[in-house]
């Protein structure tokens, strides 16, 4: 798999996951289980928690222009998708959990994802650090001009 | 081996849970048991101690009978007749019973060994501060106190309890909050009340006044004041019923 397929799958991950969450928000407004004020403090803290891997994640791709051209290694690929989609999971499912209960509290599940993102972003980290930024690009561009004649 | 022993350890383990809940019965019932000595007028029921809004509250029941007099006074409560029971949440370490509201003391009861709630949460009691200072405005001209029939339709409604209180010659009854009818978006409002009245009034011509604060939440959020048109209107009706009931 090319790297640039490989990175549109781990964005691929994140966007889908964090549109869910906001869908899933809508659901409980149109619900009438939380108010606008809420709508909106959900909708804040979901896209300041997925700003940090997006901002990684869009930066890196916006950066490199000729990853297009390189492998990625399959174990380090679907090792990547694996801790991404359980990073997504928790908040994710959560989400779900608030969405479809018979009562919660939005202050609960501010707190939960508030530290849960926080606590297992170790999870995330070091894939995403693989795949979207500029020192992977250079070695992999040395390998390149090391193999050519 | 598990077959033998399992009918033995059942009826054991039954026991042993059936006694550990009588002896956190009894540890309630004994810390705050009846106060008072062979002969009074008064037997306080359980004392229980709560902290409310950092401030400490006792949640006391008692019966009084003071025979000989036709009307008696308890600060805090108002002017009641001599013989009866209440219950209700109180702010002093001492209840004093007094033969009019500026008369003599008939009697002062200590609440000794109060016991403390640990762990549960106290019923939340608004302040004072949170009432508007409009109010509705109400007159008894009944059978009977006032106080008494106040504390009588408050057990109806508020389930949780009431503060009684007096300040600057007034007499206040002030409410947990208890649920007031559903709004039809689905929003639960709660309210809760302040009732207030001159201390040295006529008991049986009273002129009062009930404030009220109301709270809301959906399904899904933490209450806050209630601010949307369904629950004003939910609240607003809850109170002309109780203030009905007050008058009746």
């Amino acid at each position: 798999m090319k790297f640039s397929v490989a990175q549109l799958w781990i964005l691929s991950v994140f966007v889908s996951s964090l549109l869910l969450e906001l869908c899933l928000t809508g659901v409980s407004y149109a619900k009438n289980a939380i108010y606008t004020q809420d709508l909106r403090d959900l909708a804040v803290r979901f896209l300041a928690i997925y700003s940090v891997p997006l901002g990684l994640i869009i930066s890196g791709i916006f950066a490199k222009s000729d990853s297009s051209k390189r492998v990625a290694p399959n174990r380090a690929f679907w090792t990547a998708m694996a801790l991404a989609a359980i990073w997504n999971a928790l908040i994710l499912g959560r989400t779900v959990l608030f969405t479809f209960a018979a009562e919660d509290q939005v202050s609960t599940l501010l707190d939960f994802i508030t530290g849960v993102a926080a606590a297992s972003s170790f999870l995330t980290v070091a894939a995403l650090t693989y795949f979207f930024t500029t020192s992977n690009d250079k070695e992999n561009s040395n390998e390149q001009s090391d193999k050519l004649p | 081996m598990s077959k033998v022993l399992t009918p033995l350890l059942i009826p054991l383990l039954a026991t042993s849970i059936a006694l550990q809940t009588s002896r956190m019965a009894g540890g309630q019932a004994s810390s705050g048991s009846s106060q008072s000595s062979p002969g009074s007028p008064v037997t306080l029921g359980p004392v229980l101690k709560l902290t409310v809004n950092s401030n400490p509250l006792y949640r006391v029941s008692y019966t009084y009978d003071f025979p000989g007099q036709k009307d008696i006074y308890i600060r805090g409560v108002g002017t009641v007749s001599p013989k009866g029971r209440l219950n209700y949440l109180h702010s002093g370490e001492t209840i004093e019973f007094l033969d009019s509201p500026s008369g003599n003391s008939l009697y002062v009861a200590k609440l000794e060994h109060p016991t403390i709630l640990m762990g549960g949460s106290a019923p939340a009691l608004p302040d004072e501060i949170q009432f508007p200072r409009e109010s509705r405005r109400g007159h008894w001209r009944g059978q009977g106190p006032f106080a008494e029939k106040a504390f009588s339709v408050l057990e109806q409604y508020f389930r949780s309890g009431y503060r009684s209180f007096e300040k600057d010659s007034s007499l206040f009854y002030l409410t947990t909050y208890t649920e007031a009818p559903e709004a039809a978006d689905g929003t639960r409002t709660q309210v809760s009340v302040l009732i207030s009245h001159p201390a040295k009034s006529n008991p049986q011509d009273v002129a009062f006044t009930v404030a009220f604060t109301a709270r809301e939440r959906r399904s899904h959020t933490d209450w806050r004041d209630a601010a949307s048109d369904a629950s004003r209107k939910s609240a607003e009706t809850f109170v002309d019923g109780l203030l009905n009931a007050l008058q009746r």
